[in-house]
């Protein structure tokens, strides 16, 4: 990677301390595996406890919006239970 | 013992040098008027302080505008209905939300639909009203997550500074939530924090994202535990989904 930040460094003719170090991360986001990072999570995902897809449901997620939405205009307040 | 002319100017002269220049013109204008003898007291004194009280009020509300980045922004939460061009639903929320009750009670909005059916509009309106009464601030959520993990790598306490000055807003909006995928693990922590300790601290956050929260698991590199915890967290009150309604 520091290879990469030199040699553009040395093609903009740019060879300053301040230009290498500023251009660091963004030659590590373009480098980064996004395909290693993926398998990487795979593998942290392996016995974590997450939640099912019918949580993420757009239309669940509407119907408690919703109910939100009538108890508000009734005049009620938000009342989480703990 | 002065005269009332004289009394009237020493009066403007204290009004001004304190820094009440409105209600020193107020007074003058007042004085001069034929019922500044029988006028009743509390109204003469609700007069007086009019002016002052709208100006201080007026210039507030445009250094919170100012603060929030949304100086400027002609949006307008009246327009924010169903119509010809685009549909909410819940189709009261955006009525709901200008009530901006969820603000008083810590409540989150999650803002769903394509590029320009007016998540940004809806957001903004509601962030241009909410700046009457609260402290707002509007970001596009990636560079928030870009400038906050590069705080934290060069300057910690400068980081802390910033994380503080985000949790201290009434009214976070972030814009533009997981449009691009998210490779730093640095900035998906950084995201989490923003959302659990603004929860924690009863503070309301309004993302706006093109993705339904299934699919956010794909723009943090598949790690399911972190985006169900985001999407716990952005999604835990109102969700407003806005369709276009395209021409025939």
């Amino acid at each position: 990677m520091l290879e990469e930040c030199c040699r553009q460094a040395l093609g903009l003719n740019k060879v300053t301390y301040t230009f290498i170090k500023n251009s660091v991360p963004a030659i590590a986001e373009e480098l980064t595996d996004s395909t290693e990072i993926s398998q990487r999570n795979a593998e942290k995902n392996k016995g974590a406890y997450v939640m099912s897809s019918a949580s993420a449901d757009i239309n669940r997620l509407l119907v408690k919006s919703q109910s939100l939405v009538e108890q508000a205009q009734k005049g009620g307040r938000h009342d989480e239970k703990c | 013992m002065k005269n009332a002319n004289s009394l009237l100017m020493d009066l403007e002269e204290q009004m001004n040098m304190i820094g009440l220049p409105l209600m020193a013109l107020k007074l003058d204008e007042l004085y001069r008027s034929s019922d500044f003898l029988t006028m009743d007291r509390l109204e003469m004194v609700s007069s007086l302080l009019k002016p002052e009280y709208e100006d201080k009020t007026t210039k507030r509300f445009n250094n919170r505008l100012r603060t929030a980045h949304l100086i400027g922004t002609p949006c307008d939460i009246s327009q924010c209905r169903d119509s010809s061009q685009r549909r909410y639903e819940p189709t009261d929320a955006p009525k709901v939300l200008s009530t901006l009750q969820f603000i008083e009670d810590g409540l989150n909005v999650c803002i769903l639909g394509p590029s320009d059916s007016g998540k940004t509009f809806l957001a903004k309106s509601l962030g241009v009203v909410a700046c009457e009464k609260y402290r707002v601030n509007y970001c596009h959520c990636s560079e928030l997550l870009e400038r906050l993990v590069a705080a934290k790598s060069a300057d910690y306490t400068k980081y802390l500074r910033e994380i503080k000055k985000i949790l201290g807003f009434q009214l976070l909006i972030l814009d533009d939530f997981l449009l691009n995928t998210i490779m730093d693990e640095g900035e998906v922590k950084v995201l989490m924090e923003i959302l659990e300790k603004r929860i924690e601290s009863s503070k309301s956050t309004i993302v706006c994202s093109q993705r339904e929260p299934g699919s956010w698991k794909a723009m943090i590199m598949n790690d399911e535990v972190s985006a169900n915890a985001i999407m716990k967290r952005a999604t835990k009150h109102y969700i407003v989904v806005i369709e276009p309604i395209e021409k025939p």
